[in-house]
């Protein structure tokens, strides 16, 4: 054997390597969906399941559990359900609709690359997509069904090069058609900043449709990401116009609502400004709970300072009189001490307080509890905790008195060990 | 490789190193970028965010491109916000000669880098000549310059300056994210188009008794539209670079016979770049503009004893300090400066005629302060005196047979964190002033050879080197507030390679080439909070990478044609996890391009022309960033 055929050989041997041996594997993990129950709908608070979304911020997976948090399928649908070209299939920032869904499919809303995915709770099979982001990078935040060939979705960012595609001026609720899916029209949401400034934006988030409207939060921020007090906007699907907009005033950033077991009653979380400093208690931040009647009216508020002292994160519906919500903890200035935990708390709305301890509070890190999510008619709730174990379900019962205890914990997915953070349902 | 006494370019200032020299027709190609010539080397991995005026990185034996520091003439270009090197950055046309030292940096580096180094060499001026040429290429690609060259044996000055642009405007395959539910188009990049200028002036002098100097000045200026992800068109927002660079150097003999010598450098930059972004289409950004700006001056010292035939000494030490300032709309500035100190010490021992011993032992002292931003009020860190991190190394070559050495290398390297990592970037990335070095412990051994066959016109070598590294406290970001994330000591590493490099010119008429690279790069962290998921590979780091070329030339000496060349190149890399959970492969990688080029009246006029791209591959190297498709290149040079 020559030596001058060596470069030759290398070549092929390394050429044979790479197609036997050297690329990755990509995941094989076979998805499953669920068997759904013959019967109808489901209300807000009696879904059939609920959807457990894993994140690392840089992919996601999907896992089914029951109200109860027993596990259904570990893997749903994931980032590496389909192959990766330009994009991903599912980003690292994929969030569900705030209500439940009926039907026999989920929708998974991904933030970053502003796609709706639709999914067959029974097959795991995609029905469609569809880019909401026409043109720009649009950030939507939720979903609304309101009829079979009717939705919204908020959409946060606002387009400063608009004009390019119909309906590209973001900051605003999306009309689309799921049954094709397209996008079919647009409301603006400018009027719900009637009186302020120029420079400040909607800056749609989260939304549930209740009574037969549609109840969103805009967060009223300008593009430096400074805000102004937190709307809530009612919206007639019957017209796609503004209904009324109730300002929450002195609250800000609230991003996370919850219907009360009846629907006559929506709890919003806000979680304040940025970068204040807590040794002022954050004044802005506490949680809401709205009427639903004719009109909309703030009934009840309960300030930060009132329910642990520090900024609110989500909340759910344990009963009628007990609500659950977590609350975010905090570093030391130079990042080397924890000095406040997450923790997942109690307020007893009878009372108008929260219970003494914490339910949850991590132990060496923040912003580690993610969504909370009840089944209030089951007496279930489950939080999504991405400290321990490396990232678990907790489950909870609920008493008649709307005490709350732990069940124990559950792993959604080991395979992958992505650690839940958002929950949804169906 | 080309252009060198052997087939395969080595360094030889680092002799048991895994060092790659490139030079001559390697660094000449038709629209070749420093991030091209890179990815040939074995040990090397480039990772582009779309086209050549695009941000490149490389990063070398599966180490971060923060811990490879990259010199343009001596002088370290990597910054103070991300700690990595702009490839696209690097104006290859003026380059001479390319220095890889994978895993092990020489002395002369003022990092010595976890990874190993890279410099970039200008062209050194030696004779009295005038040249220019011109450029095109796809997608607009348009560029011109002119140099003169002053030179005598005792000294020489050469300036040169380069205009370049390109629109940009290639074509992608758009799934408009819905990779379930495919509606693929295509489209075209937006926003991509850039001009630059850069110049260079460059200066050497014999000053007597063995005494010599040199002087290097280069600036460059660029603006460029800036692309973001082709998911999200960007379609207003620019960035303006400005560049430049001082190098200087002084070697004085300081004993009779050259057994002594003292070597002084100086080196300066001053970088800054400004996004205007008016239409607030970069959301990470925030704000309608971001400046940012730093300079550095550092002075090394070297002394360099032969104490014996057998033994040389050498001694150094480099003082630098640099600053960096954070500007952007609305927000309070950030920034931060550093005071390093790094003694050095040297030897080469050669007890026996066949082996020789290289022992590094180095000390990085970094001294910061910094201005940082909590609840909306400036603060001022700084760093708890200066904490000492030792690099060391052992070096041992081996003759085992004429031209076959038996190279193997031990160390111990550290990379000082960012003073953006220290002390913040923007409202959304902050700082982390308890933030250590980042350390990695290397072990490698390598076969270098070198054949040649009748009448010691033809020639094969082949270098092959196995290494090891485990690295630990390596920096990631975690949330560390409501709205920001900070820079942790959090991770371990383990990286396992080979790499290969074989050369070969036959029969005066064929030059074959092929270097790959398998490696083996995982996360050793422990805590399952930290590292939850059981897929261990790294992200971004590919199994395989593979660089080959055939090229037949025929060389006529005193004709119209002088050198005439036609080549084929192929590269592969093959498929890598884009995520730490291994849900996301970025699909493998193949390439082939083919290159020609001619010289006539001597080296006075050349001609070169390349397809790149030739199979008009569809291909990113990170989620959402589409590399150009087919594009051909071609530059006329002439002078006289």
């Amino acid at each position: 054997m020559s030596l001058r055929f060596v470069p030759l050989q290398l070549s092929l041997s390394l050429s044979l390597c790479a197609a036997l041996a050297c690329n990755v594997a990509g995941d094989d993990v076979t998805t499953t969906g669920v068997q759904l129950p013959n019967e109808p709908a489901p209300e807000d608070s009696e879904p059939r399941g609920l959807l457990v979304l894993e994140t690392d911020y840089s992919s996601t997976s999907v896992s089914l559990v029951d109200p109860s948090g027993a596990l259904l399928s570990p893997v749903f649908i994931g980032s590496g359900s389909a192959d990766t070209g330009l994009s991903t299939a599912l980003s690292g920032d994929v969030v569900p609709p705030s209500g439940a869904l009926a039907g026999d499919e989920v929708v998974l809303i991904d933030r970053d690359a502003a796609v709706l995915t639709w999914v067959n709770l029974e097959t795991a099979a995609v029905r469609a997509q569809l880019n909401v982001g026409t043109g720009f990078a649009a950030n939507p935040q939720d979903y609304v069904p309101v009829s079979d060939d009717k939705a919204y979705v908020t959409r946060f960012e606002h387009n400063g090069s608009s004009g390019l595609e119909d309906f590209d001026q973001g900051s605003d609720v999306l009309i689309i058609d799921p049954s094709a899916p397209s996008v079919v029209g647009r409301i603006d949401l400018a009027p719900a900043l009637e009186g302020e400034g120029s420079g400040h934006l909607p800056r749609a988030t989260r939304a549930l449709a209740a009574g037969g409207r549609v109840l969103l939060l805009a967060q009223a921020g300008n593009a430096l990401f400074e805000f102004l007090d937190t709307r809530l906007v009612v919206i007639d699907p019957e017209t796609d116009a503004i209904d009324q907009v109730l300002v929450l005033e002195g609250l800000k950033s609230c991003a996370n609502l919850a219907l009360s077991p009846d629907g006559d009653e929506l709890a919003i979380a806000c979680n304040g400004a940025f970068g204040q400093d807590p040794e002022q208690g954050f004044p802005d931040a506490g949680i809401v709970l709205v009427s639903l009647g004719h009109e909309v009216a703030e009934q009840a508020r309960f300030l930060a300072a009132e329910l642990g002292g520090e900024q609110v994160s989500a909340l759910a519906y344990a009963s009628a009189t007990s609500l659950l919500f977590t609350t975010y903890g905090r570093y030391s200035a130079d990042a080397s001490e924890l000095l406040a935990p997450d923790t997942l708390r109690r307020l007893d709305l009878e009372r108008g307080a929260i219970d003494d301890e914490p339910l949850v509070a991590t132990r060496t890190s923040a912003f580690s509890l993610g969504d909370v999510r009840c089944t209030p008619l089951a007496g279930t709730c489950v939080l999504s905790d991405a400290e321990s174990e490396g990232g678990v379900l907790r489950r909870f019962e609920v008493a008649s008195d709307g005490s709350v205890s732990e069940l124990g914990q559950i792993a959604t997915n080991p395979e992958l060990g992505l650690p839940p953070r958002y929950l949804g349902a169906y | 490789m080309r252009g060198d006494a052997t087939p395969l370019g080595h360094v030889r200032r680092a002799p048991s190193v895994a060092a790659t020299s490139l030079s001559g027709e390697s660094l000449s190609g038709a629209g070749l970028s420093a991030a091209d010539v890179l990815s040939r080397v074995p040990g090397v991995q480039v990772t582009r965010t779309g086209a050549q005026s695009d941000v490149a990185t490389a990063s070398i034996r599966g180490a971060d491109a923060d811990q490879v520091p990259v010199y343009l003439a001596g002088v370290r270009l990597n910054d103070e916000v991300s700690g990595t090197a702009d490839l696209a950055s690097v104006p290859l046309w003026l380059i001479e000669r390319v220095e890889v030292f994978r895993g092990n940096a020489p002395e002369a580096a003022d990092r010595l880098g976890i990874g190993g180094a890279i410099f970039f060499w200008p062209r050194v001026p030696r004779a009295t000549r005038l040249g220019g040429g011109v450029g095109l290429g796809s997608f607009g690609e348009r560029q011109g310059w002119v140099f003169a060259e002053l030179g005598s044996p005792r000294a020489a000055s050469l300036v040169a300056v380069r205009r370049s642009a390109a629109n940009n405007d290639y074509s992608y395959t758009d799934d408009r994210g819905q990779r379930f539910d495919l509606d693929e188009r295509r489209a075209v990049r937006q926003n991509a188009d850039f001009a630059q200028t850069d110049a260079w002036a460059i200066g050497r002098w014999q000053l007597g008794r063995g005494a010599r100097a040199s002087s290097v000045l280069s600036l460059v200026e660029r603006e460029q539209g800036v692309t973001s992800l082709a998911l999200a068109p960007v379609r207003r927002a620019r960035s303006t670079t400005r560049r430049l660079l001082f190098g200087g150097s002084v070697l004085v003999p300081c004993a009779a016979n050259e057994r002594c010598r003292l070597e002084l450098e100086t080196s300066a930059i001053s970088a800054g770049s400004r996004i205007a972004d008016p239409a607030l289409e970069l959301q990470a950004l925030g704000a309608r503009w971001l400046d940012d700006r730093g300079e550095r001056a550092s002075q090394r010292a070297r002394l360099v004893y032969q104490l014996s035939p057998e033994l040389s000494l050498s001694a150094g030490v480099t003082a630098a300090l640099e600053n960096l300032r954070v500007r952007r709309d609305g927000a309070l500035p950030r920034g931060g400066n550093r005071r390093t100190l790094l003694p050095s010490l040297a030897a080469e021992w050669r007890p026996l005629p066949a082996l020789a011993v290289f022992a590094l032992a180095a000390l990085e002292c970094h001294f910061t302060r910094g201005q940082s931003v909590r609840f909306g009020f400036g603060i001022e860190q700084g760093s708890d005196g200066c904490p000492v991190q030792p690099a060391l190394r052992l070096g041992l070559a081996y003759t085992l047979a004429p031209r076959l050495e038996l190279l193997s290398n031990v160390a111990r390297y550290v990379r000082a964190p960012t003073l953006g990592e220290l002390y913040g970037t923007s409202a959304l990335v902050d700082g982390n002033p308890n933030l250590r070095a980042e350390t990695g412990v290397s072990l490698d051994v390598g076969l270098r050879h070198t054949l040649r066959f009748a009448e010691g016109r033809d020639a094969l070598s082949v270098d092959a080197f196995a290494f090891a590294r485990d690295a630990d406290e390596l920096v990631r970001y975690r949330r560390s507030s409501l709205e920001a994330l900070s820079p942790f000591n959090v991770a371990r590493a383990r990286l396992l390679g080979v790499e290969l490099a074989a050369a070969a010119d036959l029969f005066q008429h064929v030059r074959l080439e092929a270097s790959g690279t398998l490696l083996d790069a995982r996360e050793t962290t422990r805590d399952p909070t930290l590292d939850p998921t059981p897929n261990d590979v790294l992200p971004n780091s590919a199994r395989l990478t593979l660089s080959t070329l055939a090229e037949l030339y025929t060389t006529l000496d005193g004709s119209l044609l002088g050198r005439a060349s036609l080549g084929l190149r192929y590269f592969h890399k093959s498929s890598r996890y884009a995520d730490p959970a291994g849900q996301n492969v970025l699909p493998e990688q193949h390439f082939v391009d083919v290159e020609a080029g001619a010289h006539f009246f001597g080296e006075r006029l050349a001609l070169r022309v390349a397809l790149d791209n030739l199979f008009d591959t569809q291909t990113s190297d990170l989620i959402g960033l589409p590399v150009p498709g087919r594009s051909y290149h071609a530059t006329l040079s002439l002078t006289f």
